[in-house]
């Protein structure tokens, strides 16, 4: 790397074109106008038989213009506006008699049989912008191309310090102060006449040479584009799925309309809620659309919503994202192919997939799940929870290693135990939970959430590493299937199948024993999750579905039914249990979580007992509480914000009805002076109607844990 | 030159260990161990298809795998049940695939940014990498399976000096396969993903085969 420390630096970055917002603007033969000219007079590639230019400003009938001298066709050019400015390029289209048609937007590209664009549906446009569908017509092409408008890439600028102001005239940000020794010019100052452009810089030139001591600074004055390089609203939400703003993180319309609603509705809240703009290419093409998306839905300003400044290095967007293939990794679990034969809906989780639920011919999605929740509650269930992170310790410090990365106490845990683990970052924010076991003195083995596996490891090698601890850890996530069982039969059944002795003398609670289980040397932890007695059951992956089945064999006969993640939400929410990432965010500590008792503050150190001294003393922002509706319906969803006053003062986490307590239940995040057990609260759902609620102890079911501790010993 | 394939591995015995004192207690164990980092080598008590592969991760890690037909690691299995201090087991339950024949190395540069082309296998390199996204274990081979010779080793006896067992595994690249392990979770995407690619480029792709 080369630091360089100018004097004076011109940003003459230019500006990136930004694509129109329709559906299934992501099929291949969708492009930029730019990239489309640029193939063609670099390459010499068309981009198409025959394209649709979808146009937004000038520059689209100058592209148009360079296609036909290459020969390419033109089926129409589509005219967002009333009518396009007068200009040269403008009647050359009309004199080589390409068909335009103002007032008219896309509304859908069609997908052909090979999944690239087969042609558009366009739809006129009436006065206040909005397509007319029931008026839409089909142009068959093989391309579309995009010229709409463009974003300053004033990036570099704000990170040195810069600020801009948005232009209603030029629909884009403009330079407003420049610390000294910075200066600006061409497009991204908002000049985008060639001749103007070049004025422009010699005058920042001139200026930025003087500040360095360099001659004397220019005095000329360069006017901004009169004419709007940029449509103020190229979005056409088709309100059905695929209209993407954010092509890095997928994101729609519909899903940035969800996140304000959700009352993350600032443009700082709305990227990290959404994270548009936080893929690879930082927000280039999305940026200022996602804006436009929100202005109007907050009924504000581009200018009053304000633009974020990207986050060093920026950089290109690497090319390999643009062109090759395209490889989603999917992870497995050993246990797939029985699920499949279990007729499961599959729901993806992490780069995992799972079972939703298994669906039962006649019964409804909802029916199914609730006769797995019930199957828990009264017989047996078994689901599989080989997605868990899966960490073996071993060596002298384990204990020490774990006392050090854990909220908790671990080195004081007797063989043959498990224990509640939070993981916490250095601010004191819960970043994972799990359950620890010790297997002997010197080796511990851990569970860690589903999508914190591969972080959690790389992190515990990483401190093991800097810490020079006697220990090594392995990760076996992959390599060991982990099924819950778990019921009020579960003890009975399992008893067959294993020669490890459950009754609670020899298999407490929270134990943990090595044995066989059909056949295979297994590990099992007696956990209480879902809150009944149950074994969670640890074996190598080779021997998964053998096991599982066997487990299926022996507890049908008593009522076993598998159950996917969607009861066991029902079960854990029943239970009061929290899920990190869903109930917990990027600024929870265990104050808030009520998940004190988790803590051992009184351990010498672990990662973020520093932080959570100096929290302790400001006091909690939010608290995580139960709810309890007052009706059952309409139900609130996860999201939803809690209404006190007007003025938002919560959220809820994690929303269900339980069949067992015959009512509505939940968690929420609120404001301290809302959580207290029997407040009243009211929730604002989609449709902008308020449902009371009412603050609830958890947990909901067997508030005293008695299933899961104390279920006898039948076995 | 043989015809591209790419086949999921037949079920094999596998061991993994590490830990300060793992490599001291297989030369304990009669197992010949490579010496460098990052380099494989076969055992000298089995021969052929049946040779035992010993690989070293790192410095103080150790995958094993037996031949088809190999018997070595049942031996080892159980007196690793109660290892000693400084010896800690791996479990692996890898997914594992050959790929090989004409073609092969556009296949894996469509896959896998190390250019496996321009490796020598004078040393017995072990590469370490992601493949589409899969971190993945990647031994390279002439095609014959490279059953011979091989890089400086320690001698089956413990403390033994260091040796050459035999020349070293010859071949260009167009001569070469691979074997390739991943983690199980990810063993049918990733071999339903290359394997798109291997009949892409005219190959073929056997699945689970054992």
């Amino acid at each position: 790397m080369t630091k360089m420390r100018a004097k004076a630096v011109v940003f003459a970055t230019g500006a990136i074109e930004t694509p129109a917002v329709f559906r299934n603007n992501d099929l291949p033969g969708v492009m930029l106008a730019s990239g489309a000219a640029r193939l063609l007079a670099r390459h010499g590639v068309s981009p198409g038989r025959r394209v649709i230019m979808v146009a937004g400003n000038l520059d689209a009938y100058v592209t148009c213009l360079e296609l036909c001298s290459r020969g390419v066709p033109i089926a129409a050019i589509v005219e967002l506006r009333s009518a396009p400015e007068s200009d040269a390029a403008v009647s050359a289209c009309a004199a080589r008699g390409i068909p335009l048609l103002s007032a008219h937007a896309p509304y859908e590209a069609v997908r052909g049989p090979d999944g690239t664009v087969a042609g558009l549906t366009i739809a006129p446009l009436n006065a206040a912008g909005r397509l007319d569908a029931n008026s839409s017509r089909r142009i068959d092409c093989d391309a579309i191309l995009m010229s709409v408008g463009w974003a300053a890439a004033t990036q570099l600028f704000l990170q040195a310090g810069g600020s801009t102001r948005f232009s209603e005239e030029l629909q884009q940000f403009v330079p407003k102060d420049l610390p000294p020794g910075i200066f600006a010019a061409g497009r991204m100052n908002g000049v985008y006449d060639l001749d103007s452009r070049l004025a422009d810089g010699r005058r920042a030139g001139s200026q930025a040479a003087a500040h360095a001591g360099f001659g004397v600074p220019s005095t000329a004055v360069v006017a901004r584009s009169t004419r709007c390089p940029s449509h103020r609203f190229p979005i056409f939400d088709h309100g059905d799925a695929k209209n993407f703003v954010d092509f890095d993180e997928d994101l729609t319309v519909k899903d940035l309309e969800n996140a304000a609603q959700q009352g993350f509705d600032s443009s700082e809240l709305l990227k990290r809620y959404s994270t548009v703009g936080m893929g690879p290419s930082q927000g280039k093409h999305s940026n200022m659309n996602a804006l436009r998306i929100l202005a109007r839905l907050r009924g504000a300003s581009v200018e009053q919503l304000g633009l974020t400044t990207a986050r060093p290095m920026y950089h290109p967007v690497p090319m390999k994202l643009l062109a090759g293939r395209s490889f989603y990794p999917e992870r497995r679990t050993p246990i797939d192919a029985q699920h499949g034969a279990l007729n499961a809906v599959w729901m993806p989780a992490g780069n995992w997939r799972r079972p939703e639920y298994y669906a039962v011919s006649g019964e409804s999605r909802a029916q199914s799940i609730d006769a797995e929740v019930h199957a828990v509650r009264h017989a047996v269930g078994l689901i599989d929870v080989g997605t868990l992170g899966k960490i073996e310790i071993h060596g002298p410090d384990s204990g020490e290693l774990l006392d050090r990365v854990y909220a908790g106490r671990f080195s004081d845990l007797k063989v043959g135990m498990t224990r509640y683990g939070l993981m916490l970052d250095e601010s004191g924010v819960i970043v994972d939970d799990g359950v620890i076991a010790r297997l002997d003195e010197e080796h511990f083995y851990f569970t860690t959430t589903t999508g914190g596996s591969a972080t959690v490891y790389r992190e515990l090698l990483r401190l093991n590493a800097l810490w020079g601890l006697d220990c090594a850890l392995v990760n076996v996530t992959g390599h060991r299937a982990a099924f819950n069982f778990a019921g009020p039969a579960s003890r009975e059944i399992l008893q067959k199948l294993t020669d490890i002795d459950l009754r609670d003398e020899a298999f407490p609670y929270l134990a943990v024993r090595m044995g066989q289980v059909a056949g295979a040397a297994a590990r099992l932890m007696r956990v209480g999750f879902v809150g009944e007695l149950g074994y969670e059951i640890h074996i190598a992956a080779g021997r998964g579905p053998g096991v599982w089945q066997a487990l299926i064999k022996a507890g049908v006969p008593l009522g076993l039914r598998p159950f996917g993640v969607e009861a066991q939400r029902v079960l854990r929410l029943e239970k009061g249990h929290f899920i990190v990432s869903q109930d917990t965010d990027g600024l929870t500590d265990p104050y808030e979580a009520n998940a004190m008792w988790a803590v051992a503050m009184k351990k010498p150190f672990f990662i973020g007992q520093r932080s959570l001294r100096i929290l302790q003393a400001r006091g909690p922002r939010q608290k995580l509480m139960g709810i309890e509706l007052a009706a059952v319906s309409p139900l609130p969803k996860e999201g939803h914000l809690v209404i006190e006053q007007g003025a938002i003062a919560g959220r809820v986490t994690s929303v269900t009805h339980s069949r067992a307590l015959d009512k509505s239940i939940g968690l929420a995040m609120l404001s301290p002076e809302l959580a207290q057990v029997g407040r009243d609260i009211h929730i604002r759902i989609d449709n902008g109607v308020l449902v009371a609620a009412r603050v609830a102890a958890a947990p909901f079911y067997d508030p005293k844990n008695l299933r899961q501790k104390t279920a006898g010993s039948s076995a | 030159m043989s015809a591209l394939t790419l086949t999921v591995h037949e079920s094999r015995d596998r061991l993994g260990l590490k830990g300060p004192r793992a490599a001291e207690w297989l030369v304990a164990q009669r197992i010949v161990l490579p010496m460098a980092p990052n380099t494989w080598t076969h055992s000298v008590e089995t021969e052929g298809a049946d040779a035992l592969l010993v690989a070293r991760l790192g410095t103080a890690e150790f995958f094993l795998e037996d031949g088809a037909a190999g018997t070595s690691l049942k031996r080892l299995a159980p007196a690793l049940q109660e290892p000693p201090p400084g010896v800690y087991p791996v479990l692996r339950e890898d997914f594992a695939f050959h790929l090989g024949g004409e073609r092969v190395h556009e296949v894996l540069a469509q896959v896998c940014n190390v250019n496996f082309a321009a490796l020598s296998l004078d040393s017995r390199p072990l590469i370490m990498t992601l493949m589409i996204g899969v971190a993945v274990l990647v031994v390279p081979q002439s095609a014959a399976g490279g059953e011979r010779g091989g890089s400086a080793e320690r001698g089956a006896e413990p403390g033994a000096s260091v040796g050459r067992a035999g020349p070293a595994v010859l071949g260009g690249p167009a001569e070469r396969s691979y074997r390739i392990w991943c983690d199980p979770s990810f063993g049918p995407y990733l071999g339903e993903s290359v394997g798109k690619v291997v009949i892409e480029c005219g190959g073929s792709y056997t699945g689970v085969s054992g």
